[in-house]
């Protein structure tokens, strides 16, 4: 049976000095007393469980993966390196990534990584890491690499996991938001910060537009990727000085809209969420679901992971439920 | 090492006529009817967890789906195991198929005539089929692994070094192994993936082909592809997407019949 949950350090302890192979979410003081092993880790203190969502100091998140110990290799790529990513993952497998906040790494992969050759065909999982909301921009989010207990405030740290022939990785999102009825928006920049966009094919300044307009920003714009939804979530609108921020990049040539509102986060990820994901091998969901959703103390489904800064489903997402199943082929 | 039809030890080639799989096909007919109109095999993967993959292949005739797996299906299209059978007994159809299957052991060579060529960042080795049964051309040592298909006559080999990818690895990552069918023009499994050549790739880059895709992935890849395509219609740009999007149905070809009918028909 494979460890799921929150534990204490020295739960988690136990568990990762027999080999078990794992993410591992938590405060740097928690992880960083962890021991050598297995297992990449990334700062994050907001969790979900099929219990509750909830924030947590005092224990760290274990999803334990379903392969062998000799059947991984974890690895640490700078900014520059990150495409490897790709070309270094088993050709039947996985890889999981967890990127600090704001690293070069984050956005390098933000804004690159739909352009790495072959990257759709090579299951990638994985999520930002984070700090307490209240400490924001005063404390640095890390990764960890369990073999060796190094922390990383600008690489990314991933764990490639090879699988076994008949086995097969599967990714996929669940993401409550859909286009709302207004206005098109398009951009001809792409990127984290925004200044000017296409309103309905009409040149606008984008944070005066959602100023004007009254934009409620805690809804993401939302793309329809050939039926997948697809989210990017506002970080900062600046109307004086003309320029949104953005937690994940837009791209030119996608259309977007203001997403439609969501009443109540916690019930509508139990009916989207429900039991389908108690056997996913990974998953991790989105801080500002948490916040926004008001999910502290809520149930949302069966599934487990952390509250991240940004979600990875091969390319980086925003306000997503992401999954990773293990099937057979 | 090469192979022309004739049999040969088990750990080198094989090649024959298979037996025809009239029930696997019917069973996998009855699956298809049921879900046609319904599921997405993305959905009816979903609701039954069993992977779309082994779903795709066994629609096609070619899984062996085990009683319980075929109860989860059963379940997820919302008939009785002993329906989806029954629907099975009446289906029609079939198809021939040859099946060819080569093996070589580490640190053997198999020597052909073909050259290399670069095909994203893997090897790749042309190689012609003469007639029915097999001629290869293959150069592969000890330490290699290929994925072979058949492209109207021709051979594709996808070669790709396992040995560097783990360390050392076990012996099994270093065995080599390569799997032929060929399968006659008969029933669905004769689409096969055109070359790069083939226009349809850009009308499909370009967006103009109506295309649902059942694959996150696929939905993904879609998705950039025709807006870089229509930012950047340089041929050097359409080549590249063009051969982005086949190198995923390449290795996806499995769990992407469905897709790859709405492209090529």
């Amino acid at each position: 049976m494979l460890v799921k949950g929150l534990f204490t350090v020295e739960r988690a302890s136990e568990l990762l000095a027999s080999g078990a192979v794992a993410v591992v979410a938590g405060t740097e003081e928690l992880l960083g007393r962890l021991p050598p092993g297995n297992w990449i880790g990334g700062t994050m203190r907001y969790f979900m469980t099929p219990e509750c969502s909830c924030e947590s100091t005092d224990r760290v998140l274990v999803t334990e993966l379903p392969v062998d110990p000799a059947d991984i290799a974890i690895r640490s790529y700078d900014a520059h390196e990150l495409a490897r990513v790709v070309t270094d993952a088993p050709d039947n497998g996985f890889s999981v990534v967890v990127m600090p906040a704001g690293s070069p790494a984050h956005l390098e992969y933000a804004a690159r990584a739909p352009y790495y050759p072959g990257l759709f065909r090579t299951p990638i999982v994985g999520w930002i890491s984070g700090v307490s909301l209240g400490d924001l921009g005063a404390v640095a989010p890390y990764t960890f690499d369990g073999r060796t207990g190094h922390r990383e405030a600008e690489r990314a740290t991933v764990l490639h996991a090879s699988l076994p022939e008949g086995r097969t990785a599967q990714v996929s999102i669940t993401n409550l938001f859909r286009g709302g009825p207004g206005d098109i928006i398009t951009f001809r920049d792409e990127g984290l910060t925004v200044t000017d966009c296409r309103v309905n094919g009409k040149l606008r300044n984008f944070a005066r537009y959602l100023v004007k307009t009254a934009v409620d920003t805690r809804l993401p714009l939302v793309a329809d990727y050939a039926g997948a939804q697809v989210n990017t979530s506002f970080q900062s609108v600046d109307p004086a000085a003309g320029i949104v921020n953005l937690y994940a990049p837009v791209f030119r040539g996608i259309e977007y809209r203001i997403a439609a509102p969501v009443s109540d986060y916690a019930r509508a990820f139990r009916e989207a969420v429900g039991e389908s994901h108690s056997d996913a091998a990974f998953a991790c969901n989105c801080i500002l679901n948490y916040v926004y959703g008001a999910l502290e103390g809520e149930p949302i489904g069966h599934v487990t992971g952390p509250m991240t800064f940004g979600e990875i489903a091969y390319q980086l997402l925003n306000q997503t439920l992401v999954c990773l199943s293990i099937v057979d082929a | 090492m090469n192979v022309d039809e004739a049999p040969a030890p088990a750990n080198q080639a094989t090649v024959g006529r298979a037996p025809s799989p009239r029930p696997s096909v019917a069973l996998g007919l009855a699956v298809r009817r049921a879900r046609t109109g319904r599921y997405t095999l993305a959905q009816l993967s979903q609701r039954s967890g069993v992977s779309a993959g082994l779903l795709s292949l066994i629609e096609r005739g070619r899984g062996n789906p085990s009683i319980n797996t075929l109860g989860s299906i059963a379940e997820a299209l919302g008939v009785s195991l002993p329906e989806l059978v029954a629907d099975a007994i009446d289906a029609s159809g079939g198809q021939d198929s040859l099946v060819a299957t080569l093996r070589s052991a580490p640190g053997d060579v198999i020597k052909g005539w073909a050259a290399p060529e670069a095909m994203d960042g893997d090897s790749a080795l042309s190689a012609r089929v003469s007639r029915p049964g097999l001629r290869t051309s293959m150069v592969l040592q000890g330490g290699q692994e290929a994925r072979v298909r058949v492209l109207d006559g021709t051979l594709e080999l996808t070669l790709h070094d396992r040995t560097a990818e783990f360390g050392a690895g076990s012996s099994e990552e270093r065995s080599l192994a390569v799997d032929l069918s060929l399968r006659t023009a008969t029933g669905d499994a004769a689409l096969e993936i055109p070359p790069v050549e083939d226009p349809r790739w850009l009308d499909f880059a370009r967006g103009t082909i109506a295309f649902e895709p059942t694959s996150l992935a696929c939905q993904m890849l879609f998705t950039h592809v025709v807006r870089c395509v229509r930012d950047d219609p340089s041929s050097p740009n359409v080549e590249r997407w063009v051969r982005e999007l086949r190198g995923f149905f390449v290795k996806y070809e499995s769990v992407s019949a469905t897709e790859l009918s709405q492209i090529f028909g």
